[in-house]
C-alpha cells in the first residue's frame, strides 16, 4: 500500500489573447488509485490582472491518494478559459501534465514548477503549475524489488 | 623523524612553555583554531610543510603528551589516510573536540605569544605540573582556579585533555563497529548445509551471461545478505547470488535518429502502407511478410475416385463393393495378423513346454509357478485373438466370393457388362503337411483346454470346501445355542409361571431366529466333461478354418473385363450419357479462403477423375486449415459435392518426398434418377426389396500437401513453431516435456512460453485499458478496503458525523485501532433498532431516531452548501489601521482617564487559531433580587452563586441579605472536545447552570471531651434556585447581558419570600409578576468566537415567485432601515423548502382535557394551555442540526417530535390562543437569553400580554422584567407587520397594528393577500397519554436518580428515609395541580407536622421530560448530594404527570 500526497497550486497563466482568465482542472488516475481525501477537480476564480500579463489564481491543490499498483500515475489536466465582459466563457487552451510531475526517484519530496504548453487554436500559451509529491509508503517488497530509497 | 621529534620534545620540556592569556581570549580563538586544525587534517597539508611546521612548533611546545603524540603521528605518516580522516571526524567525536580545541589553541597561542612567555611563566608551570602528575585528570579544575578572577560565561565550558587512543586500539574498536566486507565469502556458508555447489554451466545447461559486477561489490552484497534472515534464498545452486542474465545487448537494435532536422536516412524513411485488415492479423508467421521469409505450400491434387456416385448402375455398386472388399483383403494379407498370431502362439507353447521340462523334477518355486501361470494366461489370450482373426479372414473371403457371384449373376441377367472387374481364385495346397498341422493344432488346443478346465474345477472345489466348512461351523453353534436355551427354559419354568416362560422363549427364539439362519448347504461343483471339449474344439475349428485338404483360395481382382458398348445395351444409354455430361473440379481453400481451383474435368465411365495439378501457395498466415471442395458441374450449374480437409504438413514434409495420399469424402445428398443410375438413396439388391443399403455419394481424393523447395534446396517451410506447433499445442507440450529442453536457453524461450501458455489459450472476454494491471498490483482490493487508516481518512473526508472533526489520523496502520470504528459501525448496524434503555420511553426513542434522520439529511445538504465559498471566506484581509498622524498625535495628548474606560472592540477569533484552554467562559454575576429568606432563623440569608459548566464548578463569595450584590467575575474553562470548528461549537449541548445557594452555618460542639474548648462549624449549602443557559445561546449571541428570573422551586422548605412590594392587578391572572427571584448576569466567551454564518443557499420552494420577490424586498427594506430588528417573512420547513411565514399560523384547538378543566372560565384555561406548551422540551435548531439554520416545523410535526425551539413553541401557543377566540400574534423579536426568538402577543381586555412560550410565563406590556427586549414584527394568519417605530422595547411600543405609520404591513392594498393556505393540519390529533406508562417511567426515574445520588457520594453511605419519601410523594400531585404557582403555606405546615422534628431542607423540581440526562444534570446541579453531615438522610420522590400526546411533566422532590 502506498500513499501519495499531491500538494501544489495552479499559479497562473499568461500569453493568452485576453487576460481575464480562469482555469478548470482535474486529476486523472488509473484504476488502482483511490482518492482518500481532497477534491480531484475544480475551477479557479476568474482573474483579471490590472497590471502585468499573468493572470494569477494561486489555486491550491491538495489530494491524498492510496494505490494498490504502480501504473496509472495521476495526471492533471488544465483548461484555460476566458470570460468576457458579458460573462460568456470560451475555451482558450488545454493541456495535460503527465506523470513527470512526480519524477525524480528517491526524493521524499519532489517539487517542480512546470510550465505547460497549452494547445490553443492559434497561440502557444502557458500555464504554470507547482506541485510537490510526497510518496508516503510503498510496501516493503516494492522496496526490495525496486530498491527505492524512500524513507518514511 | 621520530627520533628527532623526541629529542625536540625533550628540549621543549626543559624550556617549559607558558602562555599568558586569559581564558577569554582562548575561547575566542577556539573556533578559528578548530577550523585551522580541521583544515590541516582534512585538506592534508603537504608532507613537507607539515613536517616542517610541526617540529618548529614543537620547539616551543611544552610537554603535552597527547599533543606530541598526536603530532608525531601526523608527521610520521605525513598525510592522513582517508580512513584516519574519517575516524577523526566520526569516531569518539564527543570527547575529542574539546581536546583538540584546547591543544590547538595552546599551540596557536604559543606561536603568537612567545613574547609574553615569561610573564605568566609560573602560572603555567603549575599547570604543567598538574598535568604531568596525572595525565588523565581534567584540566578544568586548575583552570577554574586559575582564571577565577575574570570569569566569563565561557569559563564554564568544560575543557578536557585529549583522550588519545592508540592506533591498534582504534583499529580494534573500528573492527567492532565497522563492517569490512573485503574478504570473499566461502561458498559453503552460502549454501544449505551438506550441499555441494552445482554448476549448471558444467552440466551443459544454458546459464546466460551475468551482468558485470565488481567483485568487491558482490562480496559486500553477499556478506550483507548472509547477515539477513533467510538470506540464503538469494543464493543459487552454484553459491552465487541469483542474477538475471545481462540484459544489455551488444549492439543497439534501434536505428539511431540523430538529426531531427536533417533529412533522414532514406532507409529509415517511413513508408506509407495502407492498413490491411486481416482476421489472422495476430497469426502472421514471423518474417512471413518480407521477401526472404518466403513460405510455399504445394498442394498436389492428382485426382479422385468415386466409391459411390448417384450415376452408378447396380453393377457399379457391386463392383465398387467388390473392389472395397478386395482392398480390405489385400491389406489384411499384407498385415498377415493371423500368421503372426499363430507364430506367437507356437512360440509361447514351446517356451512353456521348455519351462515345465527343465523343472519337472524339482518342486516348482513360487516365482516359477507365477511365471507358468502367466504363460498360460498369455497362451490363452493369444489363442483367442488368433481364432477371431482367422474367423474374420474366412468371412472376408467368403464375402468376396459372394459379391463376385452376385456380379456374375447380374451380368448374366442384364446381358451386358458395365464394370471391368474380374475375379480369379487361385488354389494352393499341400495336403499332407496340412492335415498333419491341423491335427496337431487341435490336439494342442484340447490339451490346453483340458488343463484349464481342470484348474477351474480345482478352484471351484476349494471354494466349495471352504464354504462347507463354514456351514458346518454354523450348524454346530446353532445346535449349542439351542441346547443352552433348553436348559434356561427348564430353570425358568421352575421359578415362574409357565406362560411367562413360554413368552420368554418365544421372545428369545424370535430375537435369535433371523441371525442364526444356517447358510444353505453349498453344492459341490460338477466335474467337467472332458470328452465334450474335444468335440467343441473341432466344431469351432471347422467353422473358422478351412478344412484340411481344402484348397487355399487366393483371390485376384483385375479390371480386364470388357465393357459392353453403349449401342449393345439400350437400357444403359441414358445413364451413360448423363455420366458423360458431368464434369468435376475442386477448389482449394486455405484458411477458409479459396485460393485456387483445378480445371474442370469430365467424369469417366469408371468414375475416376484425373486432375494432376499442383498449386503453389505462397503463404503469409499460419496455416490453420487446408481443404478441398469437390464440385460437380452439369452444364452450367455446379453443385458442391463434398469437402475434404487436409492436414497441415510437418515442416519436414517437402515436395517430392511424399507420396500421394487418399482422403475419403462423402456427402449426404439424396439423388434419384429415372434411368439406370441408382442414385444416392437406400437401395435393395433383393427382389423383394428387403435388406436395403443406404448408398451415399462418396469417394476418395488423392492429393498431397507439402512445403515447397526453394531454388537452393531449402524447404520453404516456416520455422518450427509456425508449422506443427500451431495446430497441435498439446503435442508440442508433450514433446517439450519429453525432450527435456533447457528452459534457460533463450533459443528455447519462445517454445517454453508456448508450452507454458498452452494450458489455457482462452482469449479473455473483456477489454482492459491497463493491461497487466492485476499482475503488478502489490496489494489486493480487499486489503485496501480493510485498511483502517484509509477508511478513517475517507470517512473524515466525507465528513461523517463521527469522524468529521477527527484531527490526527495515525500514519501507521497498526496504530489505527478498531475501537475507532465501533461507534460508527454500531450506529450503522443499529439504524432502526430502538434503544429504550437510553430514552426510558419508546415514543421518545422513536422520535430521537427520526430526528437523527432529519438531521443527517439536513446536514448533508448543508455540507454541500458549505463548499460554496465567497471571496470573503477565502481572502481574509485585515483592515488596514487608519494611520492618520493628526489623530494619533491628538490621542497621545489626550488625558488618561482611568475612571472612564473606553470600550475596546474585541477581536474576533476564527476557529483554526484556537487550541485547548484558550477559550474561557466569563460569567459576571452582578446582583440578585428577592432571594428567599430564611423562615425561622433570625440570621439573614447568606446567598452565594455557584456556576457549573461541563462539570467545572466555581462559586462566588458569600453575600448577605435577600438582595445581594456580588459583582464578581468567574472564568470557566471551555473544552469542546478539541475541535473548534464552527460546526462543533454549535453542537455543544452543555448548559451553564447558575445556582443560588444559601450558606448555612451550624455550630456544633464536638463532644464532651472538648466541650468549651472548641466549636466545630458545619457549613451547609442549600439550593435556592437556578438559571440555566445553554452554551449554544451564548455562542450565537456572543454575550448575554440582563436580569433573569431565577427558577425557584415551588416550595422551599425553611424559606419564604419576602414580600417587598405588591402590585395591584385588576385582573385575576395578572398577579404581580415581579414576584420571584431575579439575578443580573453578564456572560460571554473569551476570546470572542465567530458565530457560524447562516447558510447561503437558495432552497426550492412552492411559493409564488412574485410573493418571494415581495418578501425579499420587504426584508431588504427592513434590514436597511432598521438593521437591528429581526424581520422574517419566509422560513424553511423541515423538508428544506421555503415557506411563507403566515402559512404557519392557523387556529388549532388545544387538547380537550385542558379545556375541560375549566369549562366555565376559559381564561383559567389559558395558563394551563401555556403550561402544556411549555412542557414540550425545547431543543435549539443549532444543536439538533449543527448548523446555523432555522427550521420551522409544523405543529403536528412539533407534537410528534416533542422537541423544538422557541419558534415552534410560539407558533403552537399562538395557534391555540387563536382557536380559543383570543386575538393573538406571533412576535418576532429578540429576548434574553434566547436572542432572536418568537413570543406570543395576546390582547386581553385592552391589555397586551406577552407570553414566553418556552416557560409558559406571561408578562404585561409594561412589565420591567419581561425578557423580551425588542419587537421586530408581528405575524398573524393574514399578514406580517414590521415595526417601524422609533423604539423596539415592548414597553415603548404601541401594538396597534392598524396604524400604518407604526407598523408596516406586508400585504397592503397594492399587494393584496393572495389567499395563502396554511400548511398546518386541519386539526391536531391528540393521543391520551398512558398513565401506566407514566407510572413506570416514574419508577424508573426514581430508581436511576437514587443510584446516581449514591454514585455521587462515594465516601459516605447514603440513607434513604422512606417515611419522608412517601410523604413527599403525596405532595407532588398537588403541586402539579396548582402548576407550582402558589407556594402553599399550608404545605409546609403539613410537611412539618407529618415529619415531626426532622430538620429538613428540600425542594421540588419541575422539568419537562425529554431524556433522563437533563434530569440527572438538574439534580446534580442542585448539589444536594454534597451534604456532608454524618447523619444525613435523603428523601427522593418522583412524580410524572402525563399530559396528552405524551407530554410529561416530571416532578422531583428532593430533601435531606
Amino acid at each position: 500500500m502506498a500513499e501519495l500526497h499531491i500538494i501544489g497550486q495552479i499559479i497562473g497563466a499568461s500569453g493568452f489573447p485576453e487576460k481575464t482568465l480562469f482555469c478548470k482542472w482535474g486529476i486523472h488516475t488509473g484504476e488502482a488509485w483511490r482518492l482518500l481525501s481532497g477534491l480531484k477537480e475544480g475551477q479557479t476564480q476568474v482573474d483579471s490582472p490590472q497590471i502585468g500579463d499573468i493572470a494569477y489564481w494561486s489555486h491550491p491543490i491538495d489530494l491524498h491518494y492510496a494505490t494498490k499498483g504502480l501504473q496509472g500515475w495521476p495526471k492533471i489536466h488544465l483548461e484555460v478559459w476566458h470570460q468576457d465582459s458579458f460573462g460568456r466563457c470560451q475555451l482558450y487552451g488545454y493541456g495535460f501534465l503527465g506523470e513527470d510531475f512526480n519524477e525524480k526517484e528517491g526524493g521524499r519530496e519532489t517539487e517542480k514548477q512546470s510550465e505547460i504548453l497549452l494547445t490553443a487554436a492559434r497561440h502557444l500559451n502557458s500555464a504554470q503549475f507547482t506541485c510537490s509529491c510526497v510518496i508516503q509508503r510503498i510496501m516493503q517488497h516494492v522496496y526490495r524489488a525496486v530498491n527505492i530509497h524512500t524513507s518514511i | 623523524v621520530k627520533r628527532r621529534l623526541e629529542e625536540k620534545l625533550k628540549a621543549a620540556r626543559v624550556n617549559g612553555v607558558s602562555f599568558s592569556h586569559t581564558q577569554h581570549t582562548i575561547v575566542k580563538l577556539l573556533l578559528y583554531n578548530l577550523w585551522l586544525v580541521f583544515q590541516s587534517k582534512g585538506e592534508s597539508l603537504q608532507d613537507k610543510e607539515a613536517s616542517l611546521e610541526f617540529p618548529s612548533r614543537l620547539h616551543s611546545l611544552k610537554d603535552r603528551d597527547t599533543v606530541t603524540r598526536f603530532d608525531r603521528e601526523q608527521v610520521g605518516k605525513g598525510l592522513p589516510t582517508a580512513e584516519e580522516a574519517f575516524n577523526f571526524f566520526t569516531l569518539n567525536f564527543d570527547p575529542d573536540p574539546p581536546d583538540v580545541i584546547e591543544t590547538s589553541s595552546r599551540r596557536r597561542q604559543k606561536q603568537r605569544k612567545t613574547t609574553d612567555e615569561d610573564e605568566e611563566h609560573e602560572d603555567v608551570d603549575e599547570d604543567i605540573q598538574e598535568e604531568n602528575e596525572s595525565e588523565e585528570a581534567p584540566l578544568v579544575q586548575t583552570q577554574e582556579d586559575l582564571f577565577v578572577i575574570d570569569q566569563s560565561p565561557q569559563d564554564f565550558l568544560e575543557i578536557k585533555k585529549a583522550e588519545y587512543v592508540g592506533y591498534q586500539k582504534l583499529l580494534q574498536r573500528q573492527s567492532e563497529l565497522l563492517f569490512t566486507p573485503s574478504f570473499r565469502t566461502p561458498t559453503s556458508i552460502k549454501l544449505p548445509e551438506n550441499m555441494k555447489p552445482r554448476y549448471l554451466e558444467d552440466e551443459g545447461l544454458y546459464v546466460g551471461e551475468r551482468p558485470p559486477v565488481s567483485l568487491t561489490n558482490e562480496n559486500i552484497l553477499e556478506n550483507r545478505i548472509l547477515k539477513m534472515e533467510e538470506g540464503k534464498k538469494w543464493f543459487g545452486d552454484d553459491g552465487r547470488i541469483i542474477a538475471l542474465p545481462n540484459p544489455i545487448k551488444e549492439s543497439s537494435t534501434r536505428p539511431p535518429l540523430f538529426h531531427m532536422e536533417e533529412a533522414l536516412d532514406p532507409a529509415l524513411q517511413t513508408v506509407y502502407r495502407k492498413a490491411v485488415k486481416s482476421k489472422y492479423a495476430n497469426l502472421y508467421i514471423a518474417g512471413g511478410a518480407d521477401p526472404e521469409g518466403d513460405y510455399q505450400l504445394d498442394v498436389d491434387v492428382s485426382g479422385l475416385i468415386f466409391s459411390h456416385h448417384p450415376l452408378f448402375s447396380r453393377e457399379h455398386v457391386l463392383g465398387a463393393r467388390l473392389a472395397q472388399l478386395y482392398d480390405q483383403y489385400l491389406t489384411r494379407q499384407r498385415n498377415n495378423l493371423t500368421g503372426h498370431l499363430t507364430d506367437k502362439l507356437n512360440g509361447l507353447r514351446n517356451a512353456l513346454r521348455n519351462m515345465l521340462e527343465s523343472h519337472s523334477g524339482l518342486n516348482p518355486t513360487q516365482a516359477l509357478q507365477q511365471r507358468i501361470s502367466e504363460y498360460n494366461l498369455e497362451v490363452r489370450n493369444t489363442r483367442h485373438l488368433r481364432d477371431s482373426e482367422q474367423e474374420k479372414d474366412r468371412t472376408l473371403l467368403k464375402n468376396i466370393v459372394k459379391v463376385w457371384k452376385a456380379i456374375k449373376a447380374l451380368r448374366e441377367f442384364q446381358k451386358f457388362t458395365n464394370t471391368p472387374y474380374k475375379l480369379y481364385l487361385r488354389e494352393n495346397v499341400d495336403r499332407v503337411s496340412d492335415e498333419q498341422d491341423y491335427e496337431d493344432e487341435i490336439l494342442a488346443e484340447v490339451v490346453e483346454l483340458e488343463a484349464e478346465t481342470e484348474e477351474e474345477y480345482q478352484n471351484k472345489l476349494a471354494e466349495y470346501k471352504k464354504r462347507l466348512e463354514e456351514w458346518k461351523l454354523c450348524r454346530k453353534k446353532q445346535f449349542q445355542k439351542a441346547k443352552k436355551k433348553k436348559q434356561k427354559k427348564k430353570k425358568k419354568g421352575q421359578a415362574q409361571d409357565d406362560t411367562e416362560g413360554e413368552d420368554e422363549e418365544q421372545d428369545v427364539s424370535e430375537s435369535e431366529g433371523p441371525t442364526d439362519e444356517p447358510p444353505p448347504k453349498p453344492e459341490p461343483p460338477e466335474r467337467p466333461d472332458l470328452g465334450s471339449i474335444e468335440q467343441w474344439v473341432r466344431e469351432k475349428t471347422l467353422r473358422i478354418r478351412r478344412k484340411p485338404g481344402e484348397a487355399i483360395l487366393i483371390p485376384e481382382l483385375s479390371a480386364s473385363a470388357n465393357i459392353t458398348a453403349s449401342e449393345l445395351c439400350p437400357a444403359e444409354t441414358a445413364r451413360r450419357e448423363d455420366v458423360a455430361r458431368r464434369s468435376l473440379f475442386t477448389k482449394i481453400l486455405y484458411n477458409d479462403k479459396e485460393v485456387s481451383r483445378t480445371d474442370s474435368r469430365s467424369l469417366n465411365t469408371d468414375f475416376r477423375v484425373h486432375f494432376g495439378q499442383i498449386f503453389n501457395l505462397k503463404i503469409v498466415n499460419c496455416p490453420q486449415s487446408i481443404s478441398l471442395q469437390v464440385f460437380e458441374e452439369i452444364g452450367s450449374s455446379c453443385s458442391l459435392l463434398a469437402q475434404v480437409f487436409l492436414p497441415v504438413p510437418e515442416p519436414s514434409v517437402v515436395t517430392g518426398s511424399v507420396p500421394l495420399e487418399e482422403f475419403e469424402f462423402s456427402s449426404n445428398q439424396r439423388v434419384m434418377f429415372d434411368h439406370e443410375g441408382v442414385g444416392s438413396v437406400p437401395l435393395s439388391f433383393e427382389a423383394d426389396g428387403s435388406n436395403k443399403q443406404s448408398l451415399l455419394t462418396s469417394g476418395k481424393v488423392s492429393c498431397c500437401v507439402s512445403w515447397g523447395i526453394g531454388d537452393d534446396d531449402v524447404p520453404l517451410a516456416p520455422p518450427y513453431i509456425g508449422a506443427s506447433g500451431l495446430y497441435d499445442m498439446k503435442k508440442i507440450g508433450e514433446w517439450a516435456r519429453q525432450s527435456r529442453l533447457d528452459p534457460n536457453d533463450p533459443k528455447n524461450a519462445s517454445i517454453m512460453q508456448l508450452v507454458a501458455s498452452s494450458g489455457e489459450v482462452t482469449a479473455p472476454e473483456y477489454f482492459r485499458l491497463e493491461h497487466l494491471q492485476e499482475e503488478f498490483n502489490f496489494v489486493t482490493d480487499e486489503e485496501l478496503e480493510k485498511s483502517g487508516r484509509f477508511r478513517l481518512l475517507k470517512l473524515r473526508n466525507q465528513e461523517v458525523a463521527e469522524f468529521r472533526n477527527y484531527k490526527f489520523i495515525p500514519a501507521l496502520e497498526r496504530e489505527v485501532t478498531d475501537t475507532v470504528f465501533q461507534e460508527y459501525e454500531k450506529r450503522l448496524k443499529e439504524g432502526e433498532v430502538i434503544d429504550t434503555k437510553e430514552h426510558l420511553d419508546s415514543h421518545r426513542a422513536l422520535v430521537a431516531k427520526y430526528l437523527q434522520k432529519i438531521r443527517e439529511s439536513v446536514i448533508n445538504r448543508f455540507l454541500l452548501a458549505k463548499h460554496h465559498y465567497l471571496l470573503s471566506d477565502l481572502v481574509i484581509e485585515e483592515e488596514i489601521p487608519t494611520i492618520i498622524l493628526g489623530i494619533n498625535l491628538f490621542k497621545l495628548a489626550e488625558p488618561k482617564r482611568p475612571l472612564k474606560p473606553q470600550r475596546k472592540e474585541r477581536k474576533k477569533v476564527t476557529a483554526q487559531n484556537l487550541s485547548d484552554g484558550d477559550i474561557k467562559l466569563l460569567v459576571n454575576i452582578i446582583r440578585a433580587y428577592d432571594i428567599p429568606v430564611r423562615r425561622l432563623q433570625s440570621i439573614q440569608v447568606r446567598p452565594f452563586v455557584e456556576v457549573s459548566f461541563q462539570r467545572t464548578v466555581l462559586q462566588t463569595a458569600t453575600a448577605d441579605g435577600p438582595n445581594p450584590c456580588w459583582n464578581e467575575e468567574l472564568q470557566l474553562p471551555f473544552a469542546p472536545n478539541g475541535d473548534y470548528s464552527t460546526a462543533s461549537l454549535q453542537s455543544v449541548k452543555d448548559e451553564v447552570f447558575i445556582n443560588i445557594f444559601d450558606e448555612v452555618v451550624h455550630e456544633t460542639v464536638m463532644n464532651d471531651k472538648n466541650r468549651g474548648k472548641s466549636i466545630q462549624t458545619h457549613i451547609e449549602k442549600r439550593w435556592l434556585g437556578s438559571v440555566k443557559i445553554p452554551f449554544s445561546t451564548i455562542y450565537s449571541q456572543s454575550k448575554i447581558d440582563g436580569t433573569f428570573k431565577v427558577n425557584t422551586p415551588a416550595v422551599l422548605l425553611g424559606y419564604s419570600k419576602e414580600k417587598s412590594h405588591f402590585t395591584n392587578s385588576g385582573f385575576d391572572i395578572l398577579r404581580s409578576l415581579s414576584e420571584g427571584t431575579f439575578i443580573t448576569l453578564f456572560i460571554t466567551v473569551d476570546p470572542q468566537l465567530v458565530p457560524g454564518e447562516s447558510v447561503r443557499e437558495k432552497f426550492d420552494t412552492q411559493e409564488d415567485e412574485r410573493l418571494l420577490q415581495a418578501s425579499e424586498r420587504f426584508e431588504r427594506d427592513a434590514a436597511q432601515r432598521y438593521p437591528e430588528r429581526p424581520c422574517i417573512t419566509t422560513v424553511i420547513d423541515l423538508s428544506g423548502k421555503t415557506v411563507f411565514i403566515t402559512r404557519y399560523i392557523r387556529p388549532l384547538s388545544p387538547p380537550k382535557e385542558l379545556l375541560d378543566e375549566f369549562p366555565n372560565n376559559p381564561l383559567e384555561a389559558t395558563p394551563l394551555v401555556a403550561r402544556f406548551v411549555s412542557l414540550i422540551p425545547s431543543l435549539p435548531d443549532q444543536v439538533s442540526f449543527s448548523a446555523t439554520c432555522d427550521l420551522w416545523s409544523t405543529c403536528d410535526q412539533f407534537l410528534t417530535l416533542l422537541a423544538g425551539d422557541e419558534e415552534e413553541h410560539a407558533v403552537l401557543l399562538c395557534n391555540y390562543f387563536l382557536s380559543m377566540g383570543k386575538k393573538a400574534w406571533l412576535i418576532i423579536g429578540t429576548a434574553i437569553p434566547e436572542g432572536p426568538t418568537a413570543y406570543v402577543l395576546t390582547l386581553e381586555q385592552n391589555l397586551y400580554l406577552i407570553w414566553n412560550p418556552s416557560s409558559g410565563q406571561f408578562y404585561g406590556q409594561y412589565d420591567t422584567f419581561c425578557p423580551l427586549q425588542a419587537v421586530g414584527c408581528l405575524v398573524n394568519p393574514d399578514n406580517v407587520w414590521f415595526n417601524i417605530q422609533q423604539y423596539t422595547s415592548p414597553m415603548r411600543v404601541s401594538f396597534d397594528i392598524s396604524k400604518a405609520h407604526l407598523w408596516k404591513p406586508f400585504f397592503s392594498r397594492t399587494f393584496s393577500h393572495p389567499g395563502l393556505s396554511s400548511i398546518q393540519p386541519e386539526e391536531l390529533v391528540y393521543r391520551r397519554t398512558d398513565r401506566a406508562a407514566a407510572a413506570e417511567l416514574q419508577d424508573r426515574i426514581e430508581r436511576i436518580l437514587k443510584e446516581k445520588i449514591m454514585e455521587w457520594r462515594p465516601r459516605q453511605p447514603t440513607r434513604w428515609n422512606r417515611y419522608c419519601t412517601t410523604t413527599l410523594k403525596q405532595f407532588l400531585p398537588k403541586l402539579e395541580l396548582i402548576r407550582g404557582q402558589d407556594v402553599a403555606e399550608g404545605h409546609r405546615h403539613e410537611l412539618q407536622s407529618l415529619l415531626g422534628d426532622y430538620r429538613i431542607s428540600g425542594f421540588p423540581l419541575n422539568l419537562a421530560f425529554s431524556e433522563i440526562r437533563p434530569i440527572i444534570e438538574a439534580v446534580y446541579s442542585t448539589g444536594i448530594h454534597s451534604v456532608q453531615a454524618s447523619n444525613v438522610e435523603f428523601a427522593l420522590a418522583v412524580y410524572v404527570h402525563p399530559y396528552p400526546n405524551n407530554v410529561m411533566s416530571v416532578w422531583i422532590y428532593l430533601a435531606s
